[in-house]
């Protein structure tokens, strides 16, 4: 375990990421040694049983109960104003009843990446942004997925899952930092996540056995010709922006939008645009309750 | 200053797609402004091509349990993917458009992607996707700009759980249970696609049977194929709700309480025509009462230069019409006469099974001459249709009761679509019945059901005759 004064010491170091270090890190990657984190198994036992029809609100109820993390999490979600309860929900039978099955299979999945995914000591206020900014990519890419008449459901995932590579790789650049006794900047670390995190993503995507739309849209949302990639990676594209202008520097506007290359590629026309940009504010809400 | 064109197309579906290349033949500069990247419109991209590629999916499975006897069986596997079963939909979509924009293309036809919205009766605004603007103007233009789905509001279609023809196919996993709103078309083909593929089928109408407008023994077929798939069709009932129960289900309520419950529901409840922001009321072009264009019998709207075609004028709305539609009203433009129009439309339905029609049905046969000439051909008592398996289908020819001249040819079945064309060349060609009983036909054929239901008339004839004889001998 790495004690939080090393830790410290690490961070305040200034100074690059060595180019061995780089390296490394790009063949674990590459080679898919990378240790990645499982997804904690009450929330993929829920996630996988929502998606079926045989099962019962009870069933997913009483899954929910072997993690009491996660019940907790899901009654404070469930009574939140986005969901307007009638009453109270005390139960998670009633949660599960009361918002459905398809919800408590996003909220237990976003529960569960923030829990066992999102985290990297030392990082825990980057890893927090991420996270937020997750949340509202996959609501905003719920959005957009509608607007074009496109998977509403696959999108959530697509953008929930877009920048799991981050954490993967933070953890895995600060144990290699830390296992070499070399240091190096925040600035630097975070900027070599940048770098690899669309890859790493991706190889988590397919460790947990997720479709291949979200290993793809994970792996190439950054792209800048969305036109020559699948629906999936147009939408998480757009909704990362939307994201960042609309959370990150609340200058969210049809104008600040203009010119997205996944504009064109999803054939969104201005009047389209201007109601998935209406919708921020709700997204605003339920991305709050959800991170 | 802007460009000026001879015709400038709205819309780039088969009706604009046909007005422009027919105007680019008798040499004239034409303009196709599409709101997409390619062309095709909403046929290529949500409806006739993307459900016809899932259709023949699941065709094909049902003929390999038939072929075999369920010998062999082809089990759907838990939770498939409807994307991995029309892998081909792309492909095929890629190959219409790169044929579709090589065709435009040799015509020197000029495309432009945008909205087009009419500033005067005759100069356009196109708006891009990225805001910029463009002005045309045109001696003449051709409106077909289709239509999308109507959405009741009784309906909260979401496009998650309650779903409509453009959101039905983005579906990831086939749903258990599909309620299916509507009993026209496209309700139809999709209910029946679905159920063949293992869902458990609903369709919801107020008609009494579905596909009205079709003759009630090839729709009787569809019913009964639909409940061997495990389908029903609740005719004759009004809708009272639609909800999400916010769990797993959809619950639609009937007026007369009954509750259907199901994964996803298919709302198909008609189209509306898609006039939104064409800026129609500069132009000086009307619209009907049910918000469709108006047009005459040349497909011209009030405002003389300005021509409408397709779905957004109304029924058929057929692609092969509307295709017929903008050839026609570019040759009236340019004043080129193409003759009188012989009523001799043939639809088809790709339902399963396949159902294709032309001409008029018995019943308006009778209603019209007073009588009629019927002939039957069951598909079990033709070659083709024993070694395909596919004895369920049938061919019922209509003729007049005294000349014998055929006026309708009706289908169900294997390749009926294809199989009423025959039909439709002997009533544009005035031909009598018996032309099938002396016509040599490929053996085995579907086409031979043509001599059977010709030879099932000849019969009806000769007793008719017997039995008029007997009546004058006893009188």
């Amino acid at each position: 375990m790495q004690s939080q004064v090393e830790l410290a010491s690490s961070r305040q170091t200034t100074g690059a990421v060595s180019e061995g270090i780089r390296r490394e890190l790009e063949t674990r990657v590459a080679s898919g040694k990378l240790e990645l984190p499982l997804l904690p198994g009450v929330a993929m036992e829920v996630t996988s049983a929502a998606a079926r029809d045989d099962v019962d609100a009870k069933t997913i109820a009483e899954m929910l109960k072997r993690d009491a993390s996660l019940s907790a999490h899901v009654l404070r979600i469930v009574n939140s104003p986005v969901y307007s309860p009638r009453a109270q929900i005390v139960s998670l039978q009633q949660a599960v009843a009361r918002v459905g099955a398809g919800k408590i299979r996003e909220i237990a999945l976003v529960i569960a990446c923030k829990t066992g995914v999102f985290k990297a000591k030392g990082y825990e206020a980057e890893l927090d942004e991420v996270f937020k900014h997750s949340v509202a990519t996959a609501l905003f890419a719920q959005e957009i997925a509608r607007q074009t008449r496109n998977n509403v459901e696959d999108a959530f995932l697509c953008g929930l899952l877009h920048d799991v590579g981050r954490p993967v790789l933070l953890q895995a650049l600060v144990t290699l930092l830390r296992e070499t006794k070399e240091a190096a900047s925040q600035e630097a670390v975070l900027a070599v996540v940048t770098d690899l995190h669309e890859i790493a993503g991706s190889a988590l995507a397919k460790a947990w056995g997720l479709p291949e739309t979200v290993a793809t849209a994970v792996s190439k949302h950054h792209t800048t010709t969305p036109d020559k990639e699948s629906v999936s990676v147009r939408i998480v594209s757009l909704a990362d922006t939307f994201a960042h202008l609309s959370v990150e520097s609340g200058a969210l506007t049809s104008e600040a939008l203009a010119g997205h290359p996944s504009l064109a590629a999803l054939e969104i026309y201005p009047d389209v645009l201007a109601k998935i940009v209406q919708r921020a504010t709700v997204v605003r809400e339920t991305a709050g309750v959800l991170s | 200053m802007s460009d000026s064109f001879d015709l400038v197309v709205i819309g780039g579906g088969p009706a604009g797609q046909k007005a422009a290349v027919q105007a680019a033949k008798l040499g004239h500069r034409v303009l196709l402004v599409e709101k997409a990247r390619g062309v095709g419109g909403a046929c290529v991209r949500f409806g006739t091509i993307p459900s016809k590629t899932l259709r023949e999916t699941a065709q094909a499975l049902g003929k390999f349990r038939r072929l075999t006897s369920h010998v062999l069986d082809v089990k759907m596997p838990e939770h498939v993917q409807i994307e991995s079963l029309m892998t081909r939909k792309e492909e095929v979509i890629a190959s219409h458009e790169r044929y579709m924009g090589a065709q435009l293309a040799r015509n020197r036809i000029e495309t432009c992607q945008g909205v087009a919205t009419f500033v005067s009766p005759t100069e356009l605004e196109i708006g891009g996707i990225s805001g910029a603007k463009r002005r045309v103007s045109g001696r003449f233009f051709v409106i077909a700009t289709g239509s999308s789905p109507r959405t009741p509001d009784e309906v909260p279609v979401d496009h998650e759980h309650i779903l409509d023809s453009d959101s039905l196919l983005s579906l990831s996993y086939l749903p258990q249970s599909l309620t299916v709103l509507g009993s026209g078309v496209i309700a139809c083909e999709y209910a029946s696609i679905f159920a063949a593929l293992g869902s458990h089928v609903t369709i919801i109408d107020k008609a009494p049977r579905p596909l009205g407008f079709m003759d009630p023994e090839l729709t009787d077929l569809f019913t009964s194929q639909l409940r061997e798939s495990g389908g029903e069709f609740l005719g004759g009932r009004k809708l009272e709700k639609v909800e999400w129960d916010g769990f797993s289900q959809v619950q639609t309520t009937l007026d007369d309480g009954q509750v259907v419950t199901s994964e996803k529901l298919f709302c198909a409840l008609g189209r509306v025509a898609q006039v939104q922001g064409l800026g129609l009321a500069a132009a000086g072009v009307e619209l009907t009462p049910r918000g469709l264009v108006a047009v005459d019998e040349h497909c011209r709207t009030k405002t003389p230069h300005i021509y409408a075609v397709g779905d957004v004028i109304g029924p058929p709305a057929l692609a092969s019409t509307s295709m017929d539609q903008g050839r026609r009203a570019v040759c009236h433009a340019f004043g080129v006469d193409l003759g009188t129009l012989r009523d001799a439309t043939p639809v088809g339905i790709y339902t399963i099974p396949e159902l294709g029609s032309v001409g008029i049905t018995e019943a308006d046969a009778v209603k019209r001459f007073g009588a009629a000439l019927v002939g039957r051909a069951p598909f079990r008592e033709v070659a083709r249709g024993q070694i395909s398996a596919a004895e369920d289908g049938m061919l019922k020819l209509v003729a007049h009761p005294e000349t014998g001249l055929i006026v309708g040819a009706h289908a169900a079945g294997e390749s009926a679509a294809d199989l009423v064309h025959i039909g439709q060349m002997a009533m544009l060609g005035n031909m009598h019945f018996e032309i099938f009983i002396d016509a040599i036909f490929n053996f085995p054929t579907y086409a031979e059901a043509y001599r059977i239901a010709a030879l099932d008339m000849l019969g009806k004839v000769a007793q008719r005759a017997r039995q008029e004889t007997k009546v004058a001998a006893a009188e």
